[in-house]
């Protein structure tokens, strides 16, 4: 479950300035318990030794790392459903809890990971820094294997919209 | 834990509760024994269901003895059991939370009531509470809770009681409201707050009857009304029943998404009551992820009955009736017991709108204790004003204070070390506001020498743990005909007022003896409301001295009320409310002298114009503004229905698109939302738009301005594309560019006219770029 207050955050409200409206509030919730409802959360893990993986997949960051996690995780298509097809602030604070509530999933797989192989990097997306974002396809399709999501090989976008592709290297043997 | 560590503790850390038993004992196959029994006869239940508890994450366990009070074991046949109940109780608790939770005795309603509202005495309900709390304390309790109360006196008793077991120990006190913030017997939360602020609790709260939505907004009133330490316990929603049993079934996620309304508001201690299992503790425990939030609150200085509520300023005015000197038959009605005279005084001066009543019984050597409780019982019956006691015998004055459910005045002590002593143990007791008379033991001739002693003697009230807001300074009133002069005690008043206290007077000893003393008294209320006096005793049913006052009270009003914008129009504020409604009906008044065109332009286009101005200024959040939006589209589409297409709409246009390859439009969406709030035309193309399309849509439309948005680095070039494919073209029109993967430098490159890196600077850039152009 993501942090209210996050969501809030990205959702535009920068600060506590100002008292929401009362019917605002009601909007704010019910689009968390809708979100709630809505999310079919998924998430597919595969853990490679390094020397098994292509370079272009190995972050310059990773140095030392001897195995690398690659997961990918989603809410699922309900969620893109209802972004494209409410009222415009009804799908902003939809599209606002969403990307938190995936983080939050993240955070969960994150934790997880971590307990069972120790110490690791900190959690990296294509996109960031030295990977290209395209990369997303390779580790979805070769890696992973999976059809949870789909990724658009020219532009690496991934729907549902609301998908990640993590990896997260790790030093111990 | 002593109460400095548990105030130490609870400054750094929100602590989780854990959560219903009942219901989870129901919900384990053991409906037909009573909850606490489980103790005794199922130990092993209660200990896994704790332990689930504390593995959930909560930090204080609650002893299985909610109903294990001796008089409801009694009830249920089980008086026997009372020792090993709640022994067992308290073993069990300390075992399940492995060191890791502290274990706090639970108690409860005793299923009676203390008189009026019950038949049970005041005294024998504190000693229930008190045989509880002794055999929790020496089994090793680290606190007390005092929960799902819903009499205010009930819940006096319980604490009361508990204190005589030991000052060493928090206390958590919580009382249970309806929705609209009142108990079963009336007294709202404002009262709660008002009468336990002072009381010898660590804690302030509110369990039971509703669940975490409905309760945040009675939970929030109880947030503003006390510095204290906050805690809560919402139900898991509303009880269903299904023709058999009760079943809350409010989701442990549902539950969690109200968890941070109630940080934002500075709970400080969160559980779950009817209906919440581990699963909700667990998610609770999941959504705390802050620090308390200490915020301090200004409180007004305010005095309570059960069901009645007052501030002390600007004014109070305290009814002097209920008072029996030289009226012999009110005072033999008083002694035989015959309280109809004082309740029909009570109730004419409260008509006559007094905030306050003094009683006095008179001549009190002929009464004994049961007249005192026996009077408050009564006034309290009925409803009753806020009592200011005046009562000389300290053991009598004691007896009415435990007697008493609100926050009183007392009446009054004078500046005596052994007078003091006394009066300020009782209101540290039994809370309230204390009258000090400006003398020791003589009356001492000048103003100056007056408020002198008042200054010496403060430090002394203040090392008692007294704050000045609970003290009311009497500056003396003298007898006129006695030759004494009036204006010293008007300087008097002149003087403590500039010294921040708070005074009173009676004002009827003035006037003694003397004809036309309603204008004697009239007059010299308004020099004394003139130099600052804040109370006073006198008759509310003196017409010519209310008018006099409440012409004074007109002369002095100076009310500030702060708003969150600077006020806006009607119809801006129903906008902002989100209320289609009332902005329709608004609407419709407009029509009837106006043409839809100029309704549409002049009145609804310039509000939502104020509000784009208010949004671009940062004065309000973007959610607001498209709540704001989506209010007046079916108002707009209605107008715009009614306005004849003869008459042109002259409003700037602007074409929006996501480019080609990128499917996240919200960002764009939302950029129209706004430009279309600040009465733009927008023709929104929607996303993955090839060029060739976006070109043909300027070509067509011919817009003022053609907005572009990118999220991908994989298809930010497309903007490049489109802006080149203008060019090539020759085709004019301002572009602007966002999006997560765009920037400045980027929108430069690209030979874009401007970049905006939000809606809000949007919207400014196009309204300058349109200003321009006009």
């Amino acid at each position: 479950m993501p942090q209210k207050k996050i969501y809030l955050l990205r959702a535009g409200f920068n600060g506590s300035k100002f008292q929401i409206s009362e019917k605002l509030k009601e909007e704010i919730n019910k689009i968390y318990e809708l979100g709630l409802e809505l999310a079919q959360p998924k998430a597919v893990c595969e853990t490679y030794k390094i020397d098994s993986l292509p370079k272009e997949l190995i972050p310059k960051s990773f140095e030392g790392v001897n195995s690398i996690t690659f997961f990918v995780s989603t809410l699922g298509y309900e969620i893109d459903h209802y972004i494209s097809n409410a009222n415009t602030l009804s799908s902003m604070l939809m599209d606002a809890w969403a990307s938190e509530a995936i983080e939050a999933f993240n955070e969960s797989i994150d934790k997880k990971l971590r307990k069972d192989f120790g110490k690791g990097t900190r959690r990296f997306s294509p996109g960031y820094s030295d990977i290209d974002v395209r990369k997303n396809w390779d580790i979805v399709n070769n890696l992973l294997k999976t059809e949870v999501v789909v990724v658009n090989k020219d532009t690496g976008i991934i729907t549902p919209r609301k998908s990640t592709v993590c990896m997260i290297g790790w030093y111990d043997e | 834990m002593n109460r400095k560590d548990f105030e130490e503790l609870l400054s750094k850390k929100i602590l989780i509760l854990d959560g219903g038993y009942g219901t989870e004992f129901i919900k384990r196959g053991y409906k037909n024994i009573p909850a606490e029994i489980l103790n005794i006869r199922y130990p092993e239940v209660v200990y896994d269901l704790q332990s689930e508890y504390v593995k959930s994450g909560a930090d204080i366990l609650l002893t299985n003895t909610f109903s294990a009070n001796r008089k409801k074991l009694k009830e249920l046949n089980y008086e026997e059991t009372f020792d090993k109940v709640n022994v067992k109780a308290v073993e069990i608790a300390k075992q399940a939370s492995k060191g890791k939770a502290l274990v706090f005795g639970d108690l409860s309603s005793l299923g009676e009531y203390p008189k009026p509202m019950g038949m049970l005495e005041m005294d024998e309900a504190i000693d229930e509470y008190y045989q509880q709390a002794k055999v929790l304390f020496e089994n090793g309790v680290d606190g007390f809770i005092v929960e799902t109360m819903t009499d205010i006196k009930e819940l006096k008793a319980a604490v009361y009681g508990i204190r005589k077991v030991t000052e060493d120990l928090p206390l958590i006190a919580h009382m249970t409201f309806e929705e609209n913030g009142r108990s079963v017997t009336g007294t709202s939360v404002e009262i709660f707050a008002n009468a336990f602020n002072d009381l010898d609790v660590d804690v302030l709260g509110i369990n039971c009857t509703l669940g975490p939505e409905d309760l945040l907004k009675v939970f929030e009133r109880l947030s503003l009304s006390t510095n204290k330490f906050l805690s809560v316990e919402p139900n898991a929603g509303k009880p269903i029943f299904d023709g058999k049993d009760l079943e809350y079934k409010m989701k442990p996620e549902i539950f969690g998404m109200f968890v941070e309304d109630y940080l934002d508001l500075g709970v400080n201690i969160i559980g779950g009551c009817c209906g919440t299992s581990p699963e909700h503790i667990k998610v609770i425990r999941n959504m705390v992820k802050r620090r308390p939030k200490k915020i301090i609150k200004e409180i007004p200085i305010m005095y309570s009955s059960r069901t009645i509520l007052n501030k002390l300023h600007p004014f109070s005015l305290i009814g002097e009736r209920i008072n029996p000197a030289g009226n012999k038959k009110l005072q033999n009605e008083i002694e035989e017991f015959n309280f109809e005279n004082v309740i029909k005084r009570a109730n004419s001066q409260k008509n006559a709108k007094a905030n306050a009543i003094d009683v006095n019984l008179g001549i009190e050597k002929i009464l004994n204790e049961e007249h005192f409780k026996q009077v408050i019982i009564e006034l309290d019956k009925h409803s009753s004003l806020p009592i200011s006691f005046d009562i000389q015998n300290i053991g009598f004055l004691e007896t009415a204070l435990k007697e008493y459910p609100g926050r009183p005045l007392i009446n009054s002590s004078k500046l005596s070390k052994k007078d003091l002593d006394r009066k300020l143990e009782l209101i540290k007791k039994y809370g309230g506001l204390l009258i000090v008379l400006a003398l020791e033991e003589e009356i001492l001739e000048s103003a100056e020498e007056r408020l002198q002693l008042v200054l010496r003697k403060w430090p002394y009230i203040e090392s008692k743990g007294i704050t000045k807001d609970r003290i009311i300074v009497d500056p003396l009133v003298l007898s006129l005909a006695a030759n004494n002069d009036p204006n010293i005690t008007l300087e008097t008043v002149k003087l403590l007022s500039q010294n921040g206290f708070n005074t009173t007077m009676g004002l009827s000893n003035l006037s003694f003896g003397l004809p036309n003393r309603n204008y004697i008294n009239a007059a010299f209320l308004s020099r004394a409301k003139g130099k600052g006096l804040t109370s006073a005793i006198l008759n509310p049913e003196d017409e010519f001295l209310m008018n006099t006052l409440n012409g004074n009270l007109l002369l002095d009003k100076n009310i500030v009320i702060p708003s969150k914008v600077e006020k806006q129009d009607e119809l801006t504020e129903k906008i902002l409310q989100g209320e289609e409604g009332e902005v329709k009906g608004i609407i419709e008044n407009q029509l009837k002298e106006k043409s839809p065109l100029e309704v549409s332009q002049d009145v609804l286009g310039k509000a939502m114009e104020k509000i784009g101005d208010l949004y671009a200024q940062g004065n309000i959040y973007l959610p607001e503004l498209l709540l704001a939006a989506e209010t007046v589209k079916p108002i707009f589409d209605y107008l715009n229905n009614l306005i004849p297409e003869s008459q042109n709409d002259k409003k700037a246009k602007v074409v929006l698109a996501t480019v080609e390859g990128d499917i996240h439009d919200i960002g764009k969406n939302i950029v129209a939302a706004v430009l279309r709030s600040a009465n733009f035309r927008i023709i929104d193309l929607g996303k993955d738009v090839e060029t060739s399309l976006i070109i043909d849509a300027v070509k067509k439309e011919k817009p003022n301005i053609l907005g572009l948005s990118a999220m991908m680095t994989t298809t930010v070039g497309k903007i490049e594309e489109v802006v080149n494919e203008l060019k090539k073209l020759s085709i004019k029109v301002k572009v602007i560019a966002g999006g997560a993967s765009m920037n400045r430098k980027l929108a430069e490159t690209f030979g874009c006219d401007a970049y905006a890196k939000d809606a809000s600077e949007g919207l400014k850039i196009c309204k300058s770029w349109v200003n321009l152009n006009s």
